[in-house]
């Protein structure tokens, strides 16, 4: 149970490779950390730097508090399971399994004896003779996670490991995956540009854009305080409100105002995101609601609920649930919304409002945020009357 | 079958984008110790000669060629022939190639097999067929003479060698071509249909500009391989129809003109490097269209009746091109000298010592050629393993530099190469004149091309996933080759070798200017007694022939079914 550490990694723009900029994290040893960000962030080269099948240009990987750079990518036992698989075809699904085992000279006995326990862990008992090409998406899968087990590697490097499967199968894998994980007991990195990936498998979460970590922590941290507006729309959380901060609110014509906690300055430009899982929908134009007011432009039923998109100002916040009644209310009309206590985030931003899709830094801060940001944690209760009266 | 394309359009992408890297010139030192000392060093002794026959530089041997117009001809004859056989090939081999790749019929792995058959035939062997067909005793004269039509002199005639080169060759048109017109995407050429083009617009501005690549890297190939004969020529040919290569070799053997023969050789270098430099070039032009794609595009669909009459047309001129000439050889070999009966008298006439001193026992010559073969088939296979693992890992411009390099022997003719070793290692410590490792070495080096180009687009093929999962795995870097390339790439890996074993057992003009009596091969023995006046000696060449198309045609059948599905250059 090595831990991992990645301080500073460097890797310029060379062919079709995404470049790096000081991607740093850790790993404590047998903890999952879930890389995720969206395709083409840098994740899979920040698993090919630690495996060592690139060199980075600057920065340093050290596995177990050794520096391994140095080391060549077959003898750093590091685990890697390719987004592609790259299941050798040439071989059947035992000799598959044994690669790994044979390059690290295991005698003949204990790696048949391993393959039969592989192959028993990841569900396969009996198929060890097939090909690759006489396999289900899912049991190639399943094969490249043994294949990948199997040398007892002291740090395992999943990429997109759901990545090539159809829904059902994913569902169902992504469950079996995490529940192996954690029995595993093992040091772990997932990348996955699916957060539901990372939120069944990981412990930890790194979120990266374009080549960079915006924010890494224990993954209950990172999902409830996203350090930057950028990480917030990248974890789901939209834009209740946005515009200058007067007599102590936000407000945004046409949309509403929504009180900031005090001690914010005035004058200055802000907004505040929420998750959809921590808001809901009540009847408009009675003062119910935090303050921001939007229209339904779609609803459709969903479990015991109905789940609303409603536009805010010239935005489209998608699928807020509607408990209030049992009807769902009319297309057009104008509906309230509703935060849980706490759940809000507030961002001031001092000229960018949209840092997320140009490539730059985020200019807007997270909990340690530079001064340059004011960061103000939750508004008062007195804009979340969510457990208003209604559907109970 | 979109989703698979787009599957292999990633892997080509990502292949380009994370070629293999490092290490790559430590795979081309087995072609190095083989091409520095056995090719280049003689190639460069033999050429030495033309400019400084006495030791000094002198242009004399170079003014002396120049200057005769006999030389001229020859070098008009050479080419215009190859330029003829070329062209003869292609137009005969289009429609074959086309419907090989189009139409299914019964016995098209046959036909194919059949006539890809005479490319790995040796020379004397189909020399010898076509005197049996069209010679003065020949099957055509005799079916002419029932008609009590004159007889027909083919044999010393130009047409009879552009018919054997024909047989030769139009097999190479047919493979290339037809491997990759079966991988063309249709949509092209159905995107055309609907806007308009009628079937033959078609075919002259979509389908012909995609083959155009395939063509020409046939038809230089085809070029080289007649430009440098020698066999056919030599048994076929006729005082006035002489290649260089045969000038070559009248003037070193008989006349000892090395200085002459150097100059001549050094023409007919620089004539076969252009044609194979040529050939690399349209190779990489059509693997572009070709990379990777090793299932068909196009499924063999049912025929129209244009299509089925085009079928018979070509089913009927491939198997007479390539069946006549062999049954004419096998049946000289059963009647020659039984007074129209039939006799195995001419094979078991071969155990009988003739009392000469060029007396060659055909079991001892089998011999000869089978250990040959082997060894030149196991030094092919490695230096063309290592060679094509050299060409696939190395970037860009230098794969292509390593790639020429290794194309050399294919560019010097045999027979030079032959006197290189001669006027090389004829002095102590290396005088190995008269020993069977200098043959040994002409045909590895001669067959190992062959290697190299069955295994290239293979390894190229290789997901490069592949090797980082292995190395992931804990594989080195000679390990990732052991167990992920080596095992993949096996197949192609044993075609080619056997490829090597028919060209080490035709093998014919640089042995002939080796050989001993000791370990003479078969087509030496052939050679041997074709000199002889008589229909005994006759006989007894057309027996050796059989045994050695036997032999060829067993290995090769080897190949068709070794073969790494239809990817492979040749």
């Amino acid at each position: 149970m090595a831990s991992l550490t990645v301080r500073g990694l460097e890797r310029r723009f060379e062919d079709e490779a995404v470049a790096l900029s000081g991607v740093s994290f850790h790993v404590p040893g047998g903890r999952v950390t879930a890389l995720f960000g969206p395709s083409g962030c840098g994740k899979t080269t920040v698993l090919r730097l630690i495996a060592g099948l690139d060199r980075p240009d600057g920065g340093e990987v050290l596995i177990g508090g050794h520096d391994v750079l140095r080391i060549p990518a077959h003898r750093r036992d590091v685990g890697l399971m390719f987004q592609e698989l790259a299941l050798f075809p040439h071989l059947d699904v035992r000799r598959n399994i044994e690669f790994g085992l044979r390059m690290s000279k295991w005698p003949k006995r204990a790696r048949e004896a391993r393959v039969m326990q592989l192959l028993q862990l990841v569900g396969l008992p009996g198929l060890g003779q097939r090909r690759m090409h006489e396999l289900s998406g899912g049991e190639r899968q399943r094969v490249a996670l043994a294949r990948v087990l199997a040398p007892e590697p002291k740090l395992l490097l999943l990429d997109e490991p759901l990545g090539a499967l159809d829904e059902p199968r994913k569902e169902e894998l992504r469950a079996q995956l995490g529940e192996l994980l954690r029995r595993l007991d093992t040091t772990a990195v997932v990348v996955s540009h699916d957060l539901r990936d990372a939120i069944a498998l990981a412990d930890d979460l790194v979120v990266m854009a374009d080549g960079a970590v915006l924010q890494a922590g224990p993954l209950s941290l990172v999902l409830a305080a996203p350090a930057s507006v950028a990480v917030a729309r990248l974890l789901g959380w939209v834009t209740l409100a946005q515009g200058p901060v007067e007599h102590g609110r936000i407000v945004e014509p046409s949309v509403g105002a929504i009180a900031v906690p005090p001690g914010t300055d005035a004058g200055g430009q802000a907004q505040v995101l929420a998750h959809p899982a921590s808001l809901l929908a009540v009847p408009g134009g009675m003062g119910l609601g935090s303050g921001v007011e939007g229209t339904v432009l779609r609803s459709s039923p969903e479990g015991p609920a109905h789940v609303l998109e409603i536009a805010l100002g010239g935005r489209t916040v998608s699928r807020v649930r509607w408990e209030w009644d049992l009807a769902p209310p009319p297309v057009g009309s104008a509906v309230a919304i509703a935060a849980r206590p706490g759940t809000l985030r507030f961002f001031r931003t001092i000229d960018d409002w949209e840092p997320v899709g140009h490539g730059a830094p985020a200019p807007v801060g997270g909990v340690e945020a530079a001064e340059d940001v004011a960061v103000v944690e939750d508004a008062e209760p007195q804009a979340g009357g969510v457990r208003g009266p209604g559907v109970a | 079958m979109d989703q698979h394309h787009e599957a292999l359009a990633a892997r080509a992408a990502s292949a380009r984008a994370r070629p293999a890297r490092g290490g790559g010139w430590r795979w081309a030192l087995p072609a190095l110790l083989l091409l520095a000392p056995f090719l280049l060093w003689p190639l460069g002794a033999m050429l030495w000669r033309g400019v400084a026959p006495d030791g000094v530089l002198s242009a004399s041997a170079l003014r002396e060629v120049l200057g005769d117009r006999y030389y001229w001809e020859r070098l008009g004859f050479t080419a215009g022939q190859a330029a003829l056989s070329t062209a003869f090939a292609v137009a005969i081999g289009l429609p074959g190639a086309y419907v090989f790749a189009h139409i299914r019929f019964p016995g098209r792995a046959l036909l194919r097999a059949a006539v890809t058959v005479p490319f790995v035939l040796p020379t004397l062997v189909v020399a010898l067929a076509f005197q049996q067909l069209l010679g003065p005793q020949g099957w055509l004269n005799a079916l002419l003479a029932r008609f009590d039509a004159g007889p027909v002199r083919a044999v010393g005639t130009l047409w009879i060698i552009l018919v054997a080169h024909v047989f030769y060759n139009v097999a190479i048109v047919i493979r290339i071509v037809a491997g990759v017109w079966a991988n063309l995407d249709p949509r092209t050429e159905e995107a055309a249909r609907v806007l308009g083009g009628g079937r033959l617009a078609v075919l002259r501005r979509v389908t012909l500009p995609a083959l155009l690549p395939a063509i020409g890297s046939a038809a230089a190939l085809v070029f080289t391989f007649t430009f440098t004969s020698f066999g056919v020529v030599l048994v076929l040919g006729a005082p006035g129809l002489d290649t260089l290569e045969v000038a070559i070799y009248r003037l070193a053997t008989r006349l000892v003109q090395l200085p002459q023969a150097a100059v001549l050789a050094f023409v007919q270098l620089v004539a076969t490097s252009t044609a194979l430099m040529l050939y690399a070039l349209f190779q990489r032009r059509s693997a572009a269209a070709l990379a990777l794609r090793a299932d068909r595009a196009r499924p063999l669909r049912r025929t129209s009746a244009a299509e089925r009459l085009l079928l018979a047309i070509v089913v009927l001129v491939l198997g007479v091109l390539v069946l006549a000439p062999l049954a004419a050889l096998v049946h000289g070999a059963l009647t020659v000298g039984a007074d129209g009966g039939v006799t195995a008298a001419n094979f078991t006439r071969l155990f009988e010592d003739t009392g000469r001193s060029s007396y060659v026992p055909p079991l001892r010559a089998l011999r000869w050629s089978l250990t040959f073969a082997a060894g030149a088939a196991l030094i092919a296979l490695v230096v063309g393993a290592a060679g094509a693992t050299a060409v696939a890992r190395a970037r860009g411009r230098l794969a292509l530099v390593v790639d020429a390099l290794l194309m050399l022997p294919l560019a010097v003719p045999a027979v030079v190469l032959g006197f290189g070793y001669i006027v090389t290692f004829n002095r102590d410590p290396y005088d190995l004149r008269g020993s069977p490792w200098l043959v040994l070495l002409a045909h590895a080096l001669v067959g190992y091309p062959f290697v190299v180009r069955s295994v290239l687009p293979v390894l190229r093929s290789i997901d490069p996933g592949l090797r980082d999962a292995a190395r992931a795995l804990g594989a080195s870097g000679w390990r990732v080759w052991r167990f992920v390339e080596l095992p993949i790439a096996a197949r192609a890996l044993l075609a080619g070798a056997v490829f090597a074993v028919a060209v080490s057992l035709g093998e014919f003009g640089a042995t002939v200017l080796l050989r001993r009596q000791q370990f003479a091969t078969l087509p030496i023995a052939i050679f041997e007694a074709l000199g002889r006046p008589g229909d005994v000696n006759l006989g007894r060449a057309l027996a050796l022939a059989t045994v050695l198309l036997a032999v060829t045609t067993a290995s090769f059948l080897l190949i068709e079914r070794l073969r790494y599905r239809e990817v492979t250059e040749f």
